[in-house]
């Protein structure tokens, strides 16, 4: 990809709200939030629990329909699940059953293609993560940092636009949080796809993100954005200087005048 | 055993997870406590029946001593033997059937609410209604050959195949759900490559129960009408007070029971060998 295209929009959310029905009431989860990303960068979304950051990763996905406004991927109005886009769930939802390089082909199977044009691309990402020697070991051979790297492997094996994490790291302990981190800013630094990425951790999404949306609680409204123009590669180191702080601050900031943390 | 991404060691670790240990490894002694241990407690249990009859002096048409049942078993073997061929065709004509009717209509309780509206009162009242009250009417109607009892059989043993297969396909998180079908996955393919397999362990929980139930549904049907099986065997036996006789077709049923449960749980081991319940097995191994 060149310098040109670097602003093609990938992500588009115009005025999006969402209403959905739960037992007997309404409850309004997204409110006209507006969001776009263009192709290579990556985005994401702090906001508190329930405030409806899991809800945006469905509607990109074409997993639900919004109430209002209008969501396109790749310029293409969203209409239901689409190949262009790639998800990993906090939990790696891993089958127990396959090993992790079938794992990684689930994503071909499903969508129908062929499984032996992929097995080269699967072997490379699986090397790329860091799990070359594991291939044929299943999941409860794996740690959950390993796990969550086969997961990132089956979201990237059909070579998506758009890569949706949603909270990927919230299960994991503080250290390997921290290595996975640097492993996904070094394989988004090599890939470049564009990333949305949902966390709750500020300093987790200055620490990867060019851009930082803040998002209030429910119904959710995006309160803020942060360009963090940090230097790459970020080190750990990096993420105890002023500067970093001062961006961690600023989406604080942002974060309790959207009445997000009492 | 967290890899670090630039140095893995697999090797290393995959053996610590899967791989058979040297010569010698606990693994051996474990088998031969698996085997010893229930053979030891049986004999010892044989032997205080024994014991008991001998010292209590009770005569043998209330209770024989285990010998004298297994020297019958030597001498009549070709009797039991007839006998128990037919009630083994009913156990397992009538497993098979339940199983063939009992996952596909899990499947479709699952893929269809008004199925599930629709089948569940049945269900339940197939299950509610005393199996040994409608034999009789099972015999009526079907007469006195092998259906009966196959119904029987089938009656009893397909509601637990159906009710564990439908909670086995039921218990998929629904991310999971989400993610194979933002790669476009439908209902159907969902429940083949998804829920069907995640249902595998509780089918197999089913089947367990259905295959021990299977021969008590065959013995039912064969106490109500019928001149062949264990069943009828039993019930003339105890007429004529031949005690011996009795036990001898208690032993063979005790011992079909035991042997269809074994190769149950044989299937199990090797269709879900990555399920908790088998692998639980694996890891206490190591830690003995």
């Amino acid at each position: 990809m060149t310098m040109g295209m670097m602003d093609r929009e990938v992500i588009g959310i115009d005025n999006v709200s969402l209403t959905y029905r739960a037992r007997n009431s309404a409850v309004h989860a997204l409110d006209r939030v507006s969001l776009r990303a263009s192709e290579g960068e990556f985005v994401a979304v702090v906001g508190p629990s329930g405030c409806g950051k899991s809800t945006l990763i469905k509607l990109l996905a074409g997993l639900i329909l919004p109430s209002g406004g209008v969501i396109r991927v790749n310029r293409q109005p969203v209409r239901g699940p689409t190949a262009s886009i790639g998800i990993v769930f906090q939990n790696p939802l891993l089958m127990a059953w396959r090993t992790a390089l079938r794992n990684v082909l689930l994503q071909i199977e499903i969508r129908d293609l062929p499984v032996e044009n992929y097995r080269a691309t699967a072997q490379e990402l699986i090397e790329l993560v860091g799990l070359e020697g594991f291939e044929n070991a299943y999941p409860h051979q794996l740690s959950g940092g390993m796990q969550q790297r086969v997961g990132l492997c089956r979201a990237l094996i059909h070579d998506p636009d758009l890569l949706l994490m949603d909270e990927p790291f919230g299960a994991l302990d503080a250290l390997t949080r921290e290595q996975m981190n640097a492993e996904l800013q070094r394989i988004w630094m090599e890939r470049r796809k564009t990333v949305l990425f949902i966390t709750h951790s500020i300093s987790e999404a200055v620490y990867l993100a060019d851009r930082v949306l803040v998002m209030s609680s429910r119904p959710g409204r995006i309160v803020g954005e942060i360009n963090v123009d940090l230097p790459r590669p970020r080190t750990v180191e990096a993420t105890e200087t002023m500067a970093f702080a001062q961006f961690t601050r600023r989406v604080r900031e942002h974060l309790n005048s959207g009445g997000a943390i009492e | 055993m967290e890899a670090n991404s630039s140095s893995p060691t697999p090797a290393r670790t995959m053996s610590a997870a899967i791989g058979p240990g040297p010569a010698g490894d606990p693994r051996w002694r474990e088998r031969a406590l698996n085997i010893l241990l229930p053979f030891i407690a049986v004999i010892a249990f044989l032997v205080l029946w024994s014991a008991g009859v001998r010292v209590f002096e009770i005569p043998d048409y209330l209770l024989p001593t285990p010998e004298d049942v297994i020297r019958r078993v030597a001498r009549d073997w070709y009797v039991l033997a007839r006998n128990a061929s037919y009630t083994m065709q009913s156990v397992l004509s009538g497993f098979a059937a339940a199983v063939l009717v009992g996952v596909p209509l899990a499947f479709a309780v699952v893929l269809s609410r008004s199925v599930e509206r629709v089948t569940m009162p049945f269900l339940v009242m197939s299950q509610t209604i005393p199996k040994v009250a409608i034999a009789p009417i099972l015999v009526v109607w079907l007469g006195f050959g092998i259906l009966p009892k196959i119904a029987i059989v089938f009656l009893i043993a397909f509601f637990p195949i159906v009710v564990s297969t439908v909670v086995g396909l039921k218990s998929v998180e629904s991310d999971m759900v989400d993610l194979v079908r933002s790669m476009g996955a439908r209902t159907l393919k969902i429940m083949l490559r998804v829920r069907g397999p995640t249902a595998l362990p509780q089918m197999f929980a089913g089947f367990k129960i259905a295959i021990c139930l299977s021969v008590v549904g065959a013995v039912v049907g064969e106490f109500v009408g019928s001149d062949k099986g264990l069943g009828y065997l039993l019930l003339t036996a105890t007429g004529t007070l031949d005690g011996t006789l009795v036990w001898s077709a208690l032993f063979i049923l005790i011992a079909i029971g035991i042997v269809l449960f074994a190769i149950v749980s044989k299937l199990e081991r090797l269709a879900i060998p990555w399920h908790v319940s088998i692998r639980a097995e694996e890891t206490a191994v190591y830690q003995s």
